[in-house]
């Protein structure tokens, strides 16, 4: 079980960024101001229980604007979109949104993470197919291990994965495979 | 029923024998697919917590596949249909979004597009009629549950009905002769794509999620998502381990076709024992 990680405002280290809420509410699209802290989203979240800070504080600390905390936190990593958090929110807070808008400024500044095995995970997923407009899962999987270093974990499970037929040597490229590299030259490769 | 249909990655790889059950099941029960051609990844979760163009341009591109077919598009993985339908969301609620992924995509995306999942295929009378019709070999008196995962969340985008306690699944498994009881396992998370990189969290999801499914009096689970499938196949570490099946491998077994064998040698957990031993 993580520990949830204690803060106190204005103390070491955590300046708050008076830009940041405007900044993130203009991204998420949602108005995180409307959060009453009643937790539901947190109570619900299938994945609190290994975040550093749940759903709730998530909201609060963009709300404080504490941005180096929010945007290194292992919580905006680990959460999976599943969503339960937007379904059950009584004030209609699009948390899965504003999770979304805080992982993409990281990403985007390359920020300093506590989970960083996730990220490593998404650039080599988009690594896996951004040449050949369908995912290589071998490429992928090759490219994440090169990463995370685990060399061996797994590995029986990908030498049983290619016996049964489930992964190709060679990449499936599409035709309009130009198109895919134009979307990523226009998207995530521009400044 | 005719629609066009986006397989997606996994369909054609790790979850190949879903994409041959899709295949091969559906014509059967009444639902006529033309797969969109040329095809592209969606992007997957990588897609949108990457950059938020790229999360919408590249699930964008699909749509403008699809929409020559002028038919709803099926889409059979889960996290492939949720980046579908939440761009589509984006899209339809923000014009000047939607123009700018239109001239980075170089082609005209509608908004207005129907997407469909597997599960909503089961919502049809006219399919269930024709499983139960053509159920040769009906599972009776076994248990079998059903494993939806986040599908229908969140249902203002996602538009699946009862999104809490949605029911496709369990009328396909009714039809197929199946006992499938309420159980709380039904929308838990299976981790999704963290299988990857932070195993020990989706070993505990599944766990729970197989714990649940025991404690229901099941042995099997029935799944309609190529990562609720790989995560109940592979990161399970508790015994005795939930035998997870798609929801198509389970029909194609119940109307009596015998392709069931190869989809099953694809899988970790091997359903075949199980099933053979089945009173016929």
């Amino acid at each position: 079980m993580q520990t949830c990680r204690k803060i106190s405002v204005g103390g070491a280290g955590l300046a708050a960024d008076p830009d940041f809420k405007a900044e993130m509410r203009a991204a998420s699209g949602t108005d995180f101001g409307l959060c009453f802290q009643c937790m539901t989203c947190t109570l619900g979240c299938p994945l609190a229980w290994a975040m550093d800070h749940p759903p709730n504080e998530i909201v609060r600390l963009v709300q404080l604007g504490l941005a180096d905390e929010v945007l290194s936190s292992k919580s905006i990593q680990i959460c999976s979109a599943c969503e339960t958090c937007v379904t059950r929110c009584p004030n209609g807070i699009e948390i899965a949104n504003l999770v979304d808008a805080l992982r993409i400024r990281a990403f985007e500044r390359d920020l300093p993470t506590r989970e960083p095995a996730v990220r490593k995970f998404h650039r080599s997923f988009l690594g896996g197919f951004r040449n050949y407009g369908r995912l290589h899962e071998m490429r992928f999987v090759m490219m994440l291990k090169l990463r995370t270093l685990n060399l061996f974990q797994d590995v029986w499970v990908g030498i049983r994965m290619f016996l049964k037929g489930k992964f190709s040597i060679l990449p499936h490229k599409i035709k309009g495979r130009d198109e895919v590299k134009e979307i990523f030259r226009r998207t995530i490769d521009s400044p | 029923m005719k629609l066009a249909y986006y397989p997606g990655c996994s369909l054609e790889a790790s979850a190949r024998e879903f994409g041959e059950s899709v295949s091969a099941v559906l014509p059967r029960i009444g639902v006529e697919i033309e797969e969109i051609e040329d095809w592209n990844c969606c992007g997957a979760s990588s897609g949108h917590t990457t950059n938020e163009l790229l999360g919408l341009s590249l699930p964008a591109r699909i749509m403008a596949l699809a929409a020559g077919k002028g038919k709803p598009l099926l889409v059979p993985c889960v996290g492939c249909f949720k980046v579908l339908k939440k761009t589509q969301h984006i899209l339809r609620n923000d014009p000047a979004k939607l123009a700018r992924v239109e001239e980075i995509v170089g082609r005209k995306v509608p908004a207005d597009l129907r997407i469909m999942h597997l599960v909503e295929v089961f919502e049809d009378a006219d399919v269930i009629s024709r499983i139960r019709s053509g159920a040769k070999r009906p599972f009776r008196g076994v248990r079998i549950l059903p494993y939806y995962g986040c599908v229908t969340l969140p249902p203002a985008i996602m538009g699946i009905s009862s999104p809490e306690n949605p029911g496709g699944l369990d009328a396909a498994l009714d039809a197929a002769g199946a006992e499938h009881p309420d159980w709380p396992g039904k929308i838990e998370c299976c981790g999704a794509s963290l299988s990857f990189s932070r195993v020990d969290v989706v070993e505990r999801l599944v766990d729970r999620i197989a714990m649940l499914a025991r404690a229901s009096g099941a042995g099997i689970v029935a799944t309609a998502c190529p990562l609720c499938q790989a995560n109940l196949d592979m990161r399970q570490k508790a015994d005795p381990k939930i035998v997870p099946v798609y929801i198509t491998e389970l029909i194609g077994f119940a109307l009596g076709m015998d392709e069931y064998r190869t989809w099953f040698k694809r899988h970790v957990i091997d359903p075949a024992p199980l099933f053979e031993a089945m009173p016929a």
